[in-house]
């Protein structure tokens, strides 16, 4: 059976990368003691897959992950199992049966918290003409312009920080990290914490 | 921890998940309510700490105890050193992000000469003034600062760091102590009345209590306790019993990739081969085991508390395991359904060998390597190393047989007595092994023979510890001999640098003379020496320049039999008799046999049913 798991990282497990945390990822479904499916050959390794890679330093309060079971598994089963073994900072939200292929996550939702002497207002103002970044792939470099990605921006302060909330593109092939913003602000920003609140499918619908 | 006070920091630094603790299983204690806190830190990265059995067990065994709570310390790597000293932050455990200048009590575990210097640098990096003697008569000014591991067996060149240095093994010793420390805090007892304590229980090496005097020539002539009721040697803890010691099955699972990334069972200490230039052959005798029952159920806890997919069955020689056989059957009933593979470091060539990876294999494949040490038999004699080429040649067939295709072999350079011709010995077998695989028909790919060839770093508690260490040149000379001699493109020649060679053996034999330069060499940055990208060969010569150190009256003078040595007070079991006895017989290429043949009379007083 296709097991969908919606989980937080929030707290000092922002410090682990993509790549650690899916080789923890393995070590909870192995220790849960489920009947993970594997994959064949020589290195075996529990057939598995993650929505959109969240970068290291970032928090997220909706990530998805998927795997297999080789019987059909009470869901509440599948959770009290799965919670026994996972470390501090992985909370899990639900276990549910995958409604959507995982891939066909659009848009992601974040939360940019910004210590810094300016005001909303002003960190607005900074953000609203041509937003030019020099990203980075593996292969190449090039300088873009990704102002209209950014989308549903929404400004304001709190407890003396700035916090922008902002819509990027998720997708496999189009994806957009949000620290390209403050790496955007930096000369004027002294911090900023990024957490990611939710990820969309193609019609803004949180993915299921 | 909350590390919001670090953020600043962590940001900027390749690895933050080295410095944030969190993971899995990590002990996390109510730090108001231990009476004792204790930071035990690994002078080397995250990944190399975690790896360690050593500290697995000991932080462990501390946290098993109410009072005591145990936290983690690394050497940050320099990209965190640098944030550290540009914010004037000092260093910070892993569990509670405290300094570490707060806790009562700070363990290093001496792995390798080498770091040394990072021991002192964290010391440096916690604003904790480096000499014992900076550090006040009082509990409460400064944490007491403690070692053990396997360097200790000569503990000279740190003796004036540490307050205590614990020779041999731990579990049982670092509770004594803590207790120890635990009693004399709640009296209010002074640092050094604590200390006198300290020294008289078996092990615990208290290095300000005793006095080295030097001969004119620079020799050492004694080290003497400054006090009638400090014992005049120090003797090494050994635990007596491996099946009834405590073993952790619930190991911290890092987030971050470390080296050996994997459940570790420890199934013997000791080693019953003697090869001559092997200090943890000598230093971790007497020979005993743990039984498979114990084993398979450690195994088998480990496993379900960790979700580790590999066990790596840990010791010097595995394959000397006497119920080896019955182990691998009993893990196998239940790690091929898990699939969990078995992993078998240090395996020794022979005919039980074969069979034995067949078993094993049935899950994964890993590398294979052997240590046939030096090129000739009659090298291989001198050291000890009793392996023929034959033993050699025909564990190659059937690995070649069995459809491998590479394999690594690792060797040294400058042993005891070596020649040219033994060098040329070196790549000529390595010859012979690309001459078998061509020798039958095999799949058209090729083979791939890695010889990897280590400098020889003469030790302290051997047969070699007289022994001069090649110089420089000579090394260097004899590493392009071999370079020279390797032919073919089938063999890829690996060699260690011979420089930092040299600085592990000033540091493997040295004596307290040496604290200058290792305070020295922190002065002037220079720390993690065990990294290639890092050690800095002109500046450590600059460093024993300005100290007035000559780095070869340690590393490359021949020591007469009849000096005492610096490490002479420690009793580490092994008789000085034995020793003179074995170099002896080095020297006139006979060898010992093992000692399950027949004992050897080496001191360390083991009970092994001779065959």
């Amino acid at each position: 059976m296709e097991v969908r798991l919606f989980f937080k990282k929030i707290g000092n497990i922002r410090y682990i990368s993509h790549l650690d945390l899916q080789r923890a990822m393995i070590r909870i479904l192995i220790r849960s003691g489920l009947d993970i499916t594997f994959s064949e050959g020589f290195n075996p390794h529990p057939r598995m897959a993650f929505a959109v890679p969240l970068s290291i330093y970032q928090e997220s309060e909706y990530e998805i992950f998927d795997f297999k079971l080789n019987q059909e598994t009470p869901f509440d089963e599948i959770k009290d199992k799965l919670s026994k073994g996972m470390p501090q900072g992985l909370d899990i939200i639900r276990v549910a049966e995958p409604k959507s292929k995982i891939s066909s996550c659009y848009t992601a939702r974040y939360r940019l918290t910004i210590t810094t002497a300016k005001s909303a207002d002003e960190i607005k103002e900074l953000l609203s003409g041509d937003i030019t970044i020099l990203k980075k792939t593996k292969t190449k470099e090039l300088l873009c312009d990704i102002a209209t990605q950014i989308t549903n921006r929404i400004f304001y302060e709190h407890d003396g920080k700035v916090i922008m909330e902002v819509t990027l593109p998720a997708e496999n092939n189009n994806y957009l990290n949000p620290n390209y913003i403050a790496e955007f602000l930096k000369d004027s920003i002294d911090y900023c914490f990024i957490r990611r609140l939710c990820l969309y499918d193609i019609n803004g619908k949180p993915m299921e | 921890m909350n590390t919001d006070r670090y953020a600043h920091l962590l940001k900027y630094v390749l690895k933050p998940g080295r410095y944030t603790g969190g993971e899995l299983n990590e002990i996390v204690k109510d730090k108001d309510k231990a009476e004792v806190r204790f930071c035990f830190c690994f002078p080397d990265t995250y990944e190399i700490g975690m790896s360690n059995l050593g500290m697995r067990i000991l932080t462990a065994v501390l946290n098993n105890s109410d009072y005591c709570y145990c936290e983690r310390a690394f050497a940050p790597w320099i990209d965190m050193e640098e944030q550290l000293r540009k914010s004037q932050t000092p260093l910070f455990s892993l569990e509670s992000g405290d300094p570490l200048g707060q806790f009562d009590i700070i363990g290093f575990t001496l792995q390798y000469e080498l770091s040394y210097t990072n021991v002192l640098n964290m010391l440096d990096l916690s604003g904790i003034p480096l000499y014992s003697t900076e550090r006040g008569d009082s509990l409460d000014n400064y944490p007491l600062i403690i070692g053990g591991g396997p360097c200790t067996c000569n503990p000279e060149p740190l003796a004036d760091f540490f307050d205590v240095i614990l020779i041999g093994e731990g579990e049982e010793a670092i509770i004594e102590l803590t207790d120890l420390y635990r009693e004399c805090k709640k009296n209010g007892l002074k640092k050094s009345e604590f200390l006198r304590k300290a020294a008289q229980i078996e092990g615990w090496y208290v290095p300000s209590l005793y006095e080295v005097i030097y001969n004119d020539n620079r020799t050492i002539k004694g080290v003497e306790p400054l006090y009638s009721d400090v014992p005049k040697r120090i003797k090494k803890r050994i635990i007596k019993d491996l099946d009834k010691v405590f073993f952790p099955v619930k190991p911290i699972i890092p987030f971050i990739e470390v080296v050996h990334d994997r459940v570790i069972l420890e199934v013997f200490r000791g080693c019953t081969r003697g090869c001559r230039f092997c200090q943890a052959g000598m230093v971790y005798r007497p020979y005993r085991e743990k039984s498979a029952e114990v084993l398979n159920q450690c195994a088998l806890d480990s496993v379900e508390n960790s979700g580790y997919d590999e066990i790596s069955l840990s010791s010097l020689s595995i394959s000397d395991y006497k119920q080896l056989d019955k182990l691998i059957d009993k893990l196998l009933t239940w790690t091929d359904d898990k699939k969990i593979g078995i992993s078998l470091p240090s395996m020794r060539i022979d005919a039980f060998y074969e069979q034995l990876m067949e078993k094993v294999m049935s899950v994964r494949k890993s590398g294979l390597t052997f240590a046939p040490e030096a090129g000739t038999q009659r090298l291989r004699d001198v050291i000890n190393k009793n392996i023929t080429e034959e033993d050699i040649m025909s564990a190659c067939r059937k690995a070649f047989d069995g459809g491998r295709d590479s394999l690594k072999l690792y060797f040294m350079n400058g042993l005891p007595t070596e020649t040219d011709e033994d060098i040329l010995g070196i790549a000529s077998l390595a010859q012979k092994i690309v001459d078998e695989f061509y020798s039958a028909k095999r799949p058209k790919r090729g083979v791939d023979v890695t010889i990897s060839v280590s400098c020889f770093v003469p030790k302290p508690f051997t047969p070699f510890q007289w022994e001069p260490q090649d110089s420089l040149n000579e090394m260097q000379r004899k590493q392009k001999l071999l370079r020279e001699a390797i032919r073919t493109k089938k063999i890829s020649y690996k060699y260690h640098d011979a420089k930092i060679s040299q600085l592990e053996a000033v540091f493997a034999k040295g004596d307290r003379r040496l604290s200058k330069a290792l305070a020295e060499a922190v002065k002037v940055g220079q720390r993690f020496d065990g990294w290639d990208e890092l050690f800095n060969y002109e500046k450590w010569m600059q460093i024993f320049e300005n100290t007035n150190i000559n780095p070869e009256f340690y590393a490359n003078r021949r020591i007469s039999f009849d000096e005492t040595l610096a490490w002479d007070h420690i009793d580490i079991g092994v008789t000085k008799k034995f020793l003179l006895n074995e170099v002896e017989k080095a020297y006139n290429e006979v060898v010992t046999p093992d000692c399950r043949t027949g004992c050897s009379g080496c001191g360390a007083k083991c009970v092994i049913n001779h065959a």
